[in-house]
């Protein structure tokens, strides 16, 4: 099996296995709330220290001071916590969101959500390249808006947003919004700076464990409580007084565990992995390109995309049906996009991209993980020649090929 | 009898609604020894058209859950197709327009003749399969001469070969209809041995995509529609309707007139938005024509033949004679079908088929072709 679907969920690392094992060889016989004052407790309140330290480490952030790593259950827990965290209890006539129209749906929910209790939301088009100029974010923002969300990495095309500058254009023209990225991709996959981010004006960062090796169910939010900093963060959870009360609810040792040991892994090897991805990427894209005739890369060039994704269209093949015919290859894949009923469905972000339906339809994203290598990335190439030949000739109009047998 | 030749191919595609019948069709496929790939068919997208997905008797989630969970334990892949699109072209605007016509379609017959077994053989196709397998009560043999028939199921009271007249020699080459062959308590009883709960659904017979009634579906996709008069045969106006789209010819119930005997749908005229009614015996004529008509064999008859027509699912048949003729490009797309003795009331949109008058020796019926009862030629 051929695992190009890095972006959905990537691949565990053996030293979060191997990590969890521990922690749950050694406390998982008996309950371990790290907010216990008895000997496991103190065991539990060390993991989970650790792993904090692990996560601060590898986003950028050591001896970085003001800063707050916040454990939660995912990126989208992240991410609806840094839209509604900043946001005022009852919208001022003007107040508005400003995010990009290729946000993840974690975003794009949230802030629409935001828009039904009276907050306008504006959404800030990519340009034809994928990416999104800072002063197009600027332009769309004014002394009301409250909230402003870039991604700092798309999760569809691979797009890297420069979520720096733009914060450092905000801030150059006095806007005291709220400015919160989205970096669950970006992060592992890309040398993410969270201080750089922060100094140049960032509020907060929202990272998700699964996307970088540890286990689904955890995610971060990092946030900066730098006096600069004049937005209130206002927790969406109440309760106990975990995470210094930013986020009530005991805290998922196991899962943050395993987030720590990915983040140790990516501060030791990350920057090795990501150049063995993106020669893996570059290498399935030649071959692709060279023997794929009409075949469209949608992912922007180097060095403005993750290294590990690849979004391309093959004229006159449904994107749906070539993932469905790549799984019975053996090949995973992604529209980058599915619906409730399992239907891959065309991703919003394509659309946002100006491709037209039918375009946006045959798009299809390859996402490679982290243990990703040359061999892998040229046989998989083969079976995505096979399928996209073989779906091209019965793709043909339907009278040339159902000629009566008899 | 020999095999159909599509027999002897060993993978599969199964459409599959989540009902009883197609996960049925996919199981003895597996016992049979194919290689099997679940498809169901998202047609029809219940968010957005205000829809009561939760009333919808197929493509629900619910239905696919049902679907997933049979493919997941009898380990075979499964996916959910997006067929909106054509779904929309090829079923949903001509149901709504023929109706605002004043027709009375039969989406079911689109749906098979377009998207089940065009487009659906196509993309499975292009997953490099060549057969597409369906829970329909229908059956496909070799005739003596080597072509392929299309029969009525087994099971006389499900029988569903009356939407599937369309279909062509190419298409029966490469269908399966692997319940056909049942009845349907020993499909039931297949899959109870296989310790399947689907065995326990309700039937799913009404219009897929309409939760309610059909004249308001017409008019959340079409409009208002307006209204228009009824009137008895003699011109008088006898009541008033809130659109043509209300009705079919031959109904009685519904009409919101009173009279001393009942009175029926004798004629809609969508252009005047008149309705006319009329007693039973009105209805009666001694011919009708269909047009769009295919002949399974591929070949329209050289001579008038005899049938037995359906003018309906589960009309039990009337004989006829039936003529083919030629449309203004020569196409025999075209018949005119006669009533020998009896008749019954004719409703322009729907399907004539024609079956067999006699049944062959393992009493199954044979299909040969049918077409769409035309308003214009009555």
């Amino acid at each position: 099996m051929f695992r190009f679907d890095a972006n959905a969920s990537s691949r565990l690392r053996p030293q979060v296995r191997e990590a969890v094992s521990e922690y749950l060889s050694v406390h998982g016989d008996c309950g371990a709330n790290a907010s216990s004052i008895h000997g496991h407790g103190r065991r539990a309140r060390a993991a989970l220290r650790e792993a904090r330290a692990s996560l601060l480490e590898a986003a950028g952030l050591a001896g970085f001071r003001p800063v707050k790593a916040v454990f939660c259950s995912g990126g989208t827990e992240a991410c609806n916590q840094m839209i509604f965290g900043f946001l005022p209890r009852s919208a001022a006539p003007g107040a508005n969101i400003v995010t990009t129209a290729i946000e993840h749906q974690a975003v794009q929910e949230a802030a629409a959500a935001a828009a039904e209790l009276g907050f306008e939301l504006r959404r800030v088009l990519p340009q034809s390249n994928g990416l999104v100029a800072p002063e197009d974010v600027l332009a769309m923002c004014d002394s009301a808006t409250e909230v402003v969300c870039v991604m700092a990495a798309n999760n569809v095309t691979g797009a890297l947003l420069d979520v720096a500058e733009t914060a450092r254009l905000l801030r150059g023209a006095s806007l005291s919004a709220a400015i919160v990225c989205d970096a669950t991709q970006a992060f592992g996959k890309t040398e993410l700076d969270c201080a750089e981010l922060m100094k140049a004006g960032v509020d907060a960062v929202a990272l998700s464990a699964h996307k970088v090796g540890a286990l689904p169910g955890v995610g971060a939010l990092l946030l900066s409580t730098s006096e600069s900093s004049c937005r209130v963060f206002r927790p969406m959870l109440v309760g106990g007084p975990q995470e210094e009360r930013f986020r009530a609810g005991t805290e998922n040792l196991p899962g943050i565990v395993s987030f720590g040991a990915a983040a140790k892994a990516i501060k030791a090897q990350g920057a090795e992995e990501r150049s063995n991805v993106s020669a893996a990427r570059d290498k399935l894209w030649q071959i692709l390109n060279e023997r794929i005739d009409d075949i469209e890369r949608i992912t922007p060039d180097v060095p403005h995309s993750l290294g590990n994704t690849l979004a391309f269209r093959a004229g006159g093949v449904r994107g749906d049906d070539l993932v469905a015919a790549l799984d019975l290859s053996g090949v995973a894949a992604s529209t980058g996009s599915a619906c409730s009923s399992g239907r891959q469905e065309a991703s919003h972000v394509f659309r946002a991209l100006g491709l037209s339906e039918e375009a946006a339809r045959e798009a299809v994203r390859l996402s490679l993980d982290w243990d990703v290598n040359l061999d892998q990335a040229v046989a998989g190439a083969e079976k995505i020649i096979q399928c996209v030949k073989r779906m091209r000739e019965v793709s043909l109009p339907l009278a040339d090929q159902l000629q009566p047998t008899a | 009898m020999a095999l159909p030749a599509a027999q002897t191919q060993k993978s599969a595609v199964v459409a599959m609604s989540g009902g009883v019948d197609s996960c049925a069709s996919a199981l003895m496929l597996i016992d049979q020894g194919y290689d099997v790939v679940g498809i169901s068919m998202q047609v029809w997208d219940y968010r957005n058209n205000n829809g009561n997905a939760a009333k919808a008797t197929c493509c629900a989630p619910a239905d696919f859950d049902d679907a997933r969970k049979v493919a997941e334990y009898y380990g075979f892949p499964y996916y959910v197709f997006d067929f909106e699109d054509s779904f929309e072209e090829a079923v949903i605007k001509p149901f709504v327009d023929s109706y605002v016509r004043g027709l009375t379609p039969n989406p079911c017959l689109e749906c098979n003749r377009k998207v089940k077994f065009r487009e659906l053989r196509r993309r499975a196709a292009s997953l490099g399969f060549d057969v597409v397998a369906t829970g329909h009560y229908a059956q496909i043999k070799q005739l003596d001469d080597l072509s392929l028939g299309l029969f009525t199921g087994k099971d006389q009271s499900k029988d569903q070969s009356y939407f599937l007249y369309a279909m062509t020699q190419a298409d029966l080459a490469a269908t399966l209809f692997p319940v056909g062959s049942m009845l349907k308590p020993q499909v039931r009883n297949y899959l109870e041995q296989h310790g399947l709960s689907v065995a326990a659904k309700a039937e799913s017979q009404d219009i897929c995509f309409v939760s309610g009634a059909v004249g308001d579906f017409v008019e959340r996709v079409s409009g208002k529609q307006s209204g228009g008069e009824i009137k008895s045969s003699s011109g008088e106006v006898v009541g008033t309707h809130d659109g043509v789209h209300r009705f079919t010819v031959g109904q009685r119930k519904g009409l919101g007139v009173s009279a001393r005997n009942p009175l029926y749908v004798l004629n809609i005229d969508a252009d005047t938005g008149t309705v006319t009614v009329g007693e039973h015996e009105e209805l009666q004529r001694s011919f009708f024509e269909v047009s769009d008509v295919n002949w399974v064999s591929g070949v329209a008859p050289s001579a008038p033949i005899e049938a037995l027509v359906k003018l309906r699912y589960r009309h039990s048949g009337v004989q006829c004679r039936i003529e083919a003729l030629s449309d203004d490009t020569g196409e025999m797309s075209r018949a005119r079908v006669s009533f020998l003795e009896d008749w019954t009331a004719v409703s322009p949109g729907q399907a004539a088929v024609f079956y067999n008058s006699e049944a062959d020796p393992e009493g199954d019926v044979q299909v040969y072709g049918g077409g769409i009862i035309d308003k214009e030629s009555m």
